[in-house]
């Protein structure tokens, strides 16, 4: 008698992102993209509001001198970054550079192409806007 | 005499021929110093129930065999040293993400289909006949490739990726990791064939870079690199192409 | 998966392939892989929001405000001045950018979390709301 062998067939669970701290990681790291999302379209309705004018502008000031306007700013800081640390970390995975035989290392790679360049963007960003 | 002390492994067992649901199964082994996982479910094997089912060669880290989880971590069982574990009970699974045929055994015949997908053979028209000799490569072109050339198939990146768990046609780490030594490969011209099947729906663009493949791999073959620079190339490819009708982003071997 | 097993397997000696010309393989890749597209985007958009988008909090949350706090009037002529035409195309191109690395990330967050079956939906969805999000920006720095 010939019986076919029945295979069991785990399923993965529906919360399969808590299982292993890799994961809770993986998740946060994406989900700041929800949070970098939520900003730019914030950063929509204030270029709307500059582009009417410094009256109409003048409107939204007292929106962002408001705690509540600071701490939501803190929390999608914190976001991004978490998105810039774990993106330039990331980077020289995706993009090896070699000089001979000899692979440069991850971390100079990050200093490199990701670091470097956003600590002086990030300083002409707010050197221009500090007047 | 003094008493041998004894660990605890807790080990899943699936019957296909009568079980509807796994079940787990308990057994005190010695616990020994020098023992590792897959020592102690030899020993179960040999003196406590033969019926054990689950694969293994080696025993020392480069058949790819013996991949099974422990406590939830796809690990290679003689790579898994008892006493890191001792004296807590050690649990035992199959590898996650794959069909279970009995026990400890899984069904790879999926993963072998992934690994003939990627085409990985040299491809070339122009093949050297005897009188034309050997194809020369520099250590430098070896380096390109040689980290993807170290995998052992023992599967540990497939039971840790995400995407595999819900999506079970991806290609996964170790095929698209073994596509990309080929394409590396400065003996090669195959690039583009290659990455036809390379850029489909379920090929690179399933993974998300969550990058345990790479945690786990005994190998250091760093999977998850050698996906993202596939699609990296992919890129480059397609934009070359759409922006150079004469199709200056195709190009084979390096 | 198409699982051809036996196509896959080939004798090691290649025959001479019919004559495809390179724009034919580019053709066979574009129709199959949309996918690098919205890859590159949100690779792009990556970079851009990783590089400017802390600054640009640092200045709306906490710089402005600031700056708003002794003199209203002050403040908008620093950020309308800080606004010209160059400003303005790179400001742009982050927020385009960014929208869709934000569209492809959450679309495939939402696959991951078990919506894997809505995929087609998921990505009108994504991409639009990064389309509409884009057309917005671009009417709001033109009209400044």
């Amino acid at each position: 008698m010939k019986t076919m062998s029945k295979r069991y067939h785990p399923s993965q669970p529906r919360n399969w992102f808590l299982q292993r701290p890799a994961y809770v990681k993986f998740m946060v790291r994406e989900l700041t993209a929800v949070f970098v999302g939520a900003y730019l379209i914030f950063l929509l309705v204030l270029l709307g509001k500059l582009a009417g004018g410094p009256e109409v502008f003048a409107s939204i000031l007292p929106v962002l001198k408001s705690p509540l306007s600071v701490v939501l700013h803190l929390v999608v800081l914190l976001a991004a970054l978490f998105h810039s640390f774990t993106w330039f970390n990331l980077t020289p995975k995706a993009l090896p550079f070699f000089l001979g035989e000899t692979r440069i290392a991850d971390p100079l790679v990050a200093v490199a192409l990701g670091y470097l360049p956003w600590i002086v963007i990030s300083v002409l960003i707010v050197w221009s806007v500090s007047g | 005499m003094a008493e041998e002390p004894t660990i605890t492994l807790e080990i899943f067992r699936y019957h296909p021929e009568r079980d509807t649901e796994p079940s787990t199964q308990s057994y005190e082994v010695p616990f020994r110093e020098d023992w590792v996982v897959l020592d102690a479910i030899n020993w179960i094997k040999d003196y406590v129930d033969g019926s054990l089912t689950y694969r293994w060669s080696c025993r020392m880290g480069v058949c790819g065999s013996c991949g099974m989880m422990v406590n939830g971590e796809p690990k290679l069982t003689c790579a898994a040293f008892l006493k890191d574990y001792y004296p807590d009970p050690i649990k035992v699974e199959p590898l996650a993400n794959f069909p279970v045929e009995r026990d400890l055994v899984i069904q790879m015949d999926d993963f072998m289909a992934k690994l003939q997908f990627v085409k990985p053979f040299v491809i070339r028209d122009d093949v050297n006949n005897i009188e034309q000799g050997e194809y020369r490569q520099s250590p430098a072109e070896l380096a390109r490739f040689k980290q993807y050339s170290m995998c052992i198939n023992c599967m540990l990146c497939y039971a840790a990726c995400p995407v595999m768990g819900s999506e079970p046609e991806f290609v996964g780490p170790a095929a698209l990791a073994l596509g990309h030594r080929y394409n590396k490969d400065s003996r090669d011209r195959g690039n583009a064939e290659r990455m036809e099947k390379m850029m489909e729906h379920d090929a690179v663009w399933g993974c998300t870079f969550v990058g345990e493949c790479t945690e786990v791999c005994p190998k250091n073959v760093d999977p998850a690199g050698a996906i993202q620079q596939t699609k990296a190339a992919a890129a480059q490819q397609y934009f070359l192409n759409f922006l150079t009708p004469k199709g200056a982003g195709v190009r084979g071997g390096e | 998966m198409n699982g051809n097993i036996g196509l896959a397997l080939r004798p090691s000696i290649q025959s001479v392939r019919p004559g495809w010309s390179s724009s034919q393989f580019a053709v066979n890749r574009m129709s199959k892989s949309n996918e690098v597209i919205w890859w590159s985007l949100f690779s792009a958009g990556g970079v851009l929001a990783a590089l400017f988008i802390p600054a640009f909090i640092v200045v709306t949350g906490f710089l402005l405000p600031a700056v708003a706090g002794e003199d209203p009037s002050r403040a908008y002529d620093i950020i309308r001045g800080t606004l010209t035409w160059p400003v303005r195309v790179v400001v742009f191109i982050v927020i385009f950018l960014s929208f869709f690395h934000c569209g492809h990330r959450v679309r495939h967050t939402l696959m991951d979390l078990g919506l894997r079956h809505m995929e087609g939906i998921l990505m009108t969805v994504c991409y639009l709301g990064a389309s509409l999000g884009t057309i917005v920006a671009a009417v709001m720095l033109v009209k400044m």
